[in-house]
């Protein structure tokens, strides 16, 4: 059954400047007493107009600049902007530079999952678990930095392959399959002690329910819409992502705790395909060359960033420069299944339940 | 009664409260840092360097409808607060109107209670309505009648937390009551023995029921981790305080600090039987003193192991927790009947 919208006493507005959002949107909270009846969330106050400077630029300035649309996913906005030309122009991506776009994209989304740990640990008020939220992030950021060159803008997906920087030698695989192993232990006995913590418990379990039909109704994507029995991942769209065996995690109960134990599991299948990738990591080339860039009709990829559905579109004129770029990140999306999350919460377990959807207003606002 | 004892007293007193108290706050943080893996700030930052460099910082005048007043309440509450403190103290055993009594004592830990929801009442901070941002506009969502600050919510959950979680911190006061059969500090220190034969109530079954229900009632009192739902970061920032910048919030944090020393002193005085003595003439009223400032610093530390490990309780927890350990105090004051 659908929740009531009912009447309120008292409004709450909360942010834009607030420890608990950590990026700037106004969520609106309608109470009785203290248990919020209505919610309604605006955005925009950090508007970049990043669509708008990409039109009429180079198709490779314009990839650029989409890494820039957040720093928390950055390499998924390059790869799906990338896929766009690859896609509309028929360029082919030799073997081994989609492991590589697999293995990065999947230790930028254990990144991603592990800030959203912290976040949610920092709002419940477990500041020491959060604290090792950053603790168990760290072996994959270093991870990140070896191979890439960087630590949070990679910049490795590029036309046709991956930038020579990412092209990993068999030492270099080597030494992350082993970073990984201690890094995997310390992930599971983390999850474990959030897991087996009854007061963090008591605090998420059975809190922000949203059922599997509110989520349907309001397009929550991304593992918001996993935890709450939707079962859709783009990865299983994408052939990079076909060499791997793993698993969508979908779970049904739709609270807190679900779409904290989505998030734990999923980071055990990302383990399972960067584990995959150093270990069959194919030989040979990491770019193809001999395609040219041309007129291209607007053209659309869809892909599966850590907080749900990415879309990028756009078309090339002659010269090769982009013409009506768009993308629709997840949070967008999601916002109106958030708003419904919180309906009838105490006020605390509401932000608390906005912070669960893991909403990102960087990418949001671009 | 000898005065100049009174006045050196009192004094003496006063300046171990507001040299200790704040060196809690830095203790708290230490600890607090070393069971997250950090490495934390040096002891004497929080609680002591800090306030000194607020109290240095250009005025800054609160959005209240009363600054004054906003910033006349934490000077006032300490000085309400360390009247505990004194009133443990023999020296003031003697005073007239019975107020040497835990009665008393309760009574105005009531004040800093109430001081909460009258900070909370006074503050207007930028971070909510008044944020210079279009809410009410055409098409928006228009329901509610009040549109009310995160402080004055924070006023709201300060009358809850008065009415259900300070039950457990009276309840435990009693207890030494009921085993020494008086309301008198005076009674309830003598009846533990004299400093070099103590007897102290928290090692007998009551009395340790007590001291575990004191501390939980001493972190609902310090609205430390987990009873921290009147401040809670997540939705209210900071809560009633929020508002208090520069020297104001250096008072601020004097208050915190001499609120914990205070309350940690009486548990001293009440379950050890070792009241805060000040007499310099011998060795054993000098170490009366050392010893009961050490045993002050007990509490401050478990609270910073229960709070590196407590999220916040919203009232959905606080009622069971709050009236499980009522519960349990009187179970120890039935014990000591």
């Amino acid at each position: 059954m659908e929740k009531d919208r009912g009447e309120a006493d008292v409004e709450i507005p909360v942010g834009l400047v607030h420890p608990a959002l950590l990026e700037p949107y106004r969520p609106r909270f309608f109470l009785q007493d203290e248990v919020v009846t209505d919610c309604e969330i605006t955005l925009d106050a950090q508007h970049r107009g990043i669509e708008r400077i990409m039109e009429g630029i180079p198709v490779d300035k314009c990839n650029i600049i989409t890494e820039r649309i957040c720093g928390i996913c950055s390499c998924v906005h390059l790869w799906n902007s990338v896929r766009v030309v690859e896609k509309g122009l028929n360029i082919e991506v030799p073997e081994r530079a989609q492991y590589m776009r697999v293995i990065i994209n999947e230790l930028e989304r254990l990144t991603s999952h592990l800030i959203f740990f912290g976040h949610a640990l920092e709002i419940i008020g477990h500041e020491t678990l959060a604290m090792r939220a950053f603790i168990a992030r760290e072996p994959f950021m270093i991870m990140l930095g070896e191979l890439s060159g960087n630590r949070v803008h990679y910049a490795c997906p590029i036309i046709g392959g991956i930038r020579p920087r990412c092209n990993p030698t068999d030492d270099l695989c080597a030494k992350s399959l082993a970073q990984l192993q201690p890094a995997t232990e310390y992930l599971k006995d983390y999850a474990d002690r959030i897991l087996q913590d009854a007061m963090v418990m008591s605090r998420i379990e059975g809190v922000g329910v949203l059922t599997k039909e509110e989520a349907i109704k309001y397009h929550a994507v991304g593992p918001t819409a996993r935890a709450s029995g939707v079962s859709k991942d783009w990865r299983t769209d994408i052939p990079d992502f076909k060499h791997f065996d793993w698993d969508v995690i979908v779970l049904d109960d739709g609270d807190v705790k679900t779409r904290v134990v989505q998030r734990v599991l999923e980071c055990l299948e990302m383990l399972k395909i960067v584990e995959q990738g150093f270990k069959n990591l194919p030989k040979g080339e990491v770019r193809t060359t001999g395609w040219k860039l041309g007129k291209m009709p607007i053209t659309t990829c869809y892909h599966e960033a850590p907080r749900g559905e990415l879309y990028d579109s756009y078309g090339l004129d002659e010269k090769g420069n982009v013409r009506h770029y768009k993308c629709r990140t997840p949070t967008v999306t999601n916002l109106g299944a958030m708003e419904v999350a919180c309906l009838g919460e105490h006020l605390t377990d509401a932000v608390l339940t906005l912070a669960s959807c893991d909403p990102c207003l960087c990418c949001t606002n671009r | 009664m000898d005065y100049v004892n009174f006045i050196i007293s009192t004094v003496v007193l006063t300046v171990v409260a507001l040299f200790f108290g704040p060196v809690f706050l830095g203790i708290e943080r230490k600890i607090q840092a070393r069971i997250q893996q950090r490495i934390g700030p040096p002891i004497l930052t929080p609680g002591t360097w800090s306030i000194l460099k607020f109290w240095n910082k250009k005025p800054f005048t609160p959005n209240s409808p009363m600054p004054s007043l906003y910033h006349a309440l934490p000077p006032v509450t300490i000085v309400v607060v360390l009247v505990i403190l004194w009133l443990t103290s023999p020296e003031w055993w003697g005073l007239p109107l019975s107020l040497a009594t835990l009665v008393a004592i309760v009574g105005i830990m009531k004040f800093e209670e109430v001081m909460y929801v009258v900070m909370g009442s006074l503050s207007r901070s930028i971070l909510s309505v008044t944020m210079p941002y279009g809410d009410v506009v055409k098409g928006a969502v228009t329901k509610a009648t009040i549109r009310r600050f995160f402080e004055g919510q924070s006023a709201v959950r300060f009358i809850k937390h008065i009415t259900i979680a300070s039950f457990p911190i009276y309840i435990a006061i009693f207890i030494p009551v009921v085993i020494a059969r008086s309301i008198f500090v005076q009674d309830v220190v003598l009846y533990q023995g004299s400093f070099l034969d103590l007897h102290p109530i928290l090692f007998t079954v009551p009395g340790f029921v007590g001291a575990i229900v004191y501390f939980v009632g001493y972190v609902a009192q310090l609205n430390d981790y987990p009873f921290t739902i009147a401040k809670a970061k997540g939705d209210l920032v900071e809560g009633a305080p929020l508002e208090y910048g520069a020297h104001a919030r250096g008072n601020y944090y004097i208050l915190r600090g001499v609120w914990m020393f205070v309350l940690s002193s009486l548990f001293v005085t009440l379950f050890f039987g070792i009241p805060p003595v000040v007499d310099f003439s011998s060795m054993v009223g000098v170490s009366q003193l050392v010893m009961h400032v050490l045993l002050t610093f007990m509490l401050p530390v478990l609270v910073s192991v229960l709070s590196a490990f407590g999220p916040i309780l919203t009232f959905k927890q606080l009622y069971p927790v709050s009236f499980g350990f009522t519960a349990i105090g009187v179970f120890g004051l039935l014990l000591a009947l």
